[in-house]
C-alpha cells in the first residue's frame, strides 16, 4: 500500500538533509511504529509522506508511492483529493487543528461536506455517528461545543474521529496520544487498535513512547538523527535488538517491574 | 517510614482552596497529610489537575495554605515573613519542568547558578567563576560551560543547570516538579541518575512529582498517589507495582504500556478526571471506580493505616484481606 523508497528530506538550503535514505515498506491493515528521540526526524518522515514538510523542507530523493502512485509530485488538486478521504492525519493535540472560534459540528460537517456531497443534515448525523463510534458521551453537546470547551482526550476523540469517518487506508499519527493523562491515554490506544481491526486502516504512528509503540504496532523502525538504525518485528525489535541504541532506549524506558535507583 | 530518622517536613491537614467562577470556590488541595524524611524521596504522582502541583508550591512557599500547615523542622512556614522567609528560602529549593523558561533571558550559565549564592553572600563577585565550574563539574557538565548561554544547550544540559542552580545553596529540600518529563528517556534516565547520585552524597530530600508512576517508583523511597486533589494512597516505593490497593493506583499501573510486562495498557477505568474537584461528600474516584458502591457516593473514606508506612483511603476492605490471605499462604 506504501512504499518508501530511498527518501531524503532537507530543509531550506541546507546541504545536509534531515532525514536520509530512509525505506521502509506498510501494508493494508498494519501499523508500523517509528520511534525515536526529539530531532531524529521521525515527524519529518510522516509530513513527507503528507506532503506537508514544515518551512522549506522538500522531499530531495527517493520516491514515496501509495496504491503504486508517487506521491512527491502531485498537483494541489489532486492532494486536496487524497488528503482526508484515503490519507489522514491525527497531530498531538487536536484542539490545535481547530478552529477556535467555530462549533465543532460546523467545522465537521464543513469537512465532509468539502469531500462528499451531502447536505448539511447528513454531514451532521454522520459526524455525531462517528463522535459516537469514538465513546464520545453525548455526542449532540460535543458538536455544539468549541474545542476549548472539551477536556484534551475528547478534543482527541473528535480529531480521530474525524480522520477516520472517511475510512482512510492510511493514517497518520504523529504522538497522538503524547500530551494525555496516561489512563486516557490507554483508552485511545485500545480505541485506535479497535478502529484498526473494522477498517483495516493502516496506521503510521510516530511516538517517543516505546511503550505505547510496543502495544500497538506490528513493525516498529527506530530512528536515530534522520537514519533507521532498526527496523523489525515487534518482537525483534523489542526482545532481540540487535542495534545498542536500541538497547539503550529500551533500557531507559521507567518499568512497573525494572530497576529501582533508591 | 519513621525508623529512617528525621523528619523534616510535615505536610498536617493542608487545603488550597482557589475562586472558581460561577461556584464559589475549589479545593485544588483537600486536607493533603505527608511527610518527608532526611535523605528519603517522597514521590507525588497523579495526573493533570490532581493538584500535585499546587502542592508543590505550597511547599515551595511560593503560595501559602488556604488551611492547615506546613511544619519544617517544627517551624509553621506560613508564619514565617520578610527576612525570615527570605532566609529560609535557602532551605527549600525547586526544580522545574522546563529550566529554559525558569532562566532569565540574556543571562549566562555563570550568572543563574551563582545568583543564588551572590544572593545570600555565599561568594564575591570575582569569585563567581571558579564556584560556577565546581557547580557544574558536580552536574557532570564541563565547566567551560560557564560563559555560555543556555539557549544554546540541549534540554538535557539546561536541566543539569537547573539542578546546579537549585544545589547550590546546599538545601536540605529539593522538590522537583515533572523535573524529567520534558526530557527524552535515555537523557531523562542520565538525569534521574545525577538525582539519585547526588541525594546519597549530599543526604538531600526531595518531593518527586511526576505523571510517570514508573518512574516515581523507581526513584521514591515514599509514594503518595493523588487525585483530584486528595492523597489517595501512602506506600513504600518499592511496595508500588504489587502491594498498591487504591483502585486508582492500580488504574494508573495496569494504564502504563509497560515494555517487560506482558501486557499495559489495559486500563480498566474510563471516563477522565475532568471537572471541578469537589469537596463535597463521597469519594473523589467514584463516578470512574468499578467497585463504587453507596457508601463510597456519600461518605469520604479518610487515609487509614493498612501497615506500618501504607496508607490507603477507600472504604473497601475486601481488597487488603484478598492480599493478606495471599501473604499467609506465602
Amino acid at each position: 500500500m506504501l512504499s518508501i523508497q530511498d527518501v531524503s528530506v532537507t530543509y531550506g538550503k541546507k546541504s545536509e538533509p534531515a532525514v536520509r535514505n530512509i525505506s521502509f515498506e506498510m501494508e493494508q491493515g498494519e501499523i508500523i511504529g517509528i520511534v525515536g528521540e526529539s530531532g531524529s526526524g521521525k515527524t519529518t518522515v510522516i509530513r513527507a509522506i503528507m506532503g506537508c514538510l514544515s518551512g522549506q523542507g522538500r522531499v530531495s530523493g527517493g520516491e514515496i508511492l501509495f496504491e503504486g502512485k508517487s506521491l512527491t509530485d502531485l498537483s494541489p488538486e489532486e492532494w486536496r483529493r487524497l488528503r482526508g478521504t484515503e490519507l489522514s492525519m491525527i497531530f498531538q493535540d487536536s484542539g490545535a487543528m481547530m478552529n477556535p472560534i467555530r462549533k465543532i459540528g460546523s467545522q465537521y460537517a464543513e469537512y465532509l461536506r468539502a469531500h462528499q456531497r451531502m447536505s448539511r443534515k447528513e454531514a451532521w448525523d454522520m459526524g455525531k455517528k462517528m463522535l459516537e463510534r469514538m465513546e464520545l458521551p453525548d455526542s449532540d453537546r460535543v458538536m455544539r461545543s468549541y474545542p476549548f470547551q472539551l477536556s484534551g482526550g475528547m478534543r482527541q476523540r473528535v480529531g480521530i474521529a474525524m480522520a477516520m469517518t472517511f475510512q482512510p487506508k492510511l493514517l497518520l499519527a504523529d504522538e497522538p496520544t503524547s500530551a494525555l493523562d496516561v489512563t486516557t491515554q490507554a483508552q485511545i490506544v485500545r480505541q485506535m487498535l479497535d478502529l484498526r481491526g473494522t477498517y483495516r486502516t493502516g496506521i503510521l504512528l510516530v511516538t517517543h513512547n516505546l511503550g505505547v509503540a510496543a502495544y500497538m504496532a506490528d513493525k516498529i523502525l527506530v530512528m536515530k538523527e534522520g537514519c533507521i538504525v532498526e527496523a523489525g518485528s515487534r518482537e525483534q525489535v523489542l526482545y532481540r535488538p540487535s542495534h545498542a541504541y536500541t538497547r539503550a532506549l529500551i533500557d531507559s524506558v521507567p518499568s512497573m517491574g525494572g530497576v529501582r535507583f533508591v | 517510614m519513621s525508623e529512617t530518622g528525621e523528619r523534616i517536613l510535615e505536610v498536617k491537614h493542608v487545603t488550597k482552596r482557589y475562586p472558581a467562577a460561577g461556584h464559589g470556590q475549589l479545593a485544588a488541595d483537600y486536607d493533603v497529610n505527608l511527610e518527608l524524611y532526611r535523605g528519603r524521596t517522597l514521590g507525588i504522582v497523579g495526573e493533570s489537575g490532581c493538584g500535585k502541583s499546587t502542592l508543590a508550591r505550597m511547599l515551595a512557599s511560593l503560595e501559602p495554605p488556604t488551611e492547615g500547615e506546613i511544619l519544617y523542622r517544627g517551624k509553621n512556614l506560613a508564619q514565617l515573613k520578610g527576612e525570615a522567609l527570605r532566609l529560609h528560602r535557602q532551605k527549600i529549593q525547586m526544580i522545574f519542568q522546563d529550566p529554559a523558561a525558569a532562566f532569565p533571558p540574556g543571562m549566562r550559565v555563570m550568572d543563574i547558578v551563582c545568583e543564588p549564592l551572590l544572593n545570600f553572600k555565599r561568594i564575591r563577585r570575582h569569585d563567581r567563576e571558579t564556584a560556577a565550574k565546581k557547580l557544574l563539574e558536580m552536574v557532570e557538565l564541563p565547566g567551560d560551560f560557564a560563559l555560555r548561554d543556555p539557549q544554546q544547550m540541549s534540554g538535557g544540559q539546561r536541566q543539569r543547570v537547573g539542578i546546579a542552580r537549585a544545589l547550590a545553596l546546599e538545601p536540605e529540600i529539593v522538590i522537583c516538579d515533572e523535573a524529567t518529563s520534558a526530557l527524552d528517556v535515555s537523557v531523562q534516565k542520565s538525569v534521574t541518575e545525577l538525582l539519585v547520585r547526588l541525594q546519597r552524597e549530599k543526604n538531600i530530600s526531595y518531593c518527586f512529582i511526576s505523571h510517570d508512576i514508573a518512574l516515581v517508583r523507581a526513584v521514591s523511597h515514599e509514594v503518595a498517589v493523588m487525585y483530584l486533589g486528595n492523597v489517595v494512597e501512602v506506600l513504600p516505593g518499592e511496595q508500588l507495582a504489587e502491594g498498591s490497593l487504591h483502585p486508582y493506583t492500580r488504574a494508573l499501573i495496569e494504564a502504563v504500556f509497560d515494555l517487560r510486562g506482558k501486557d499495559g495498557g489495559r486500563t480498566a477505568i474510563s471516563g477522565e478526571a475532568s471537572g471541578v474537584p469537589d469537596v463535597s461528600e463521597g469519594c473523589p474516584f467514584r463516578q470512574r471506580c468499578r467497585y463504587c458502591t453507596e457508601v463510597c457516593r456519600t461518605e469520604r473514606p479518610r487515609l487509614r493505616t493498612v501497615e506500618e508506612g501504607h496508607q490507603v483511603a477507600c472504604h473497601l476492605e475486601f481488597r487488603e484481606k484478598r492480599r493478606m490471605e495471599k501473604r499467609r499462604l506465602e
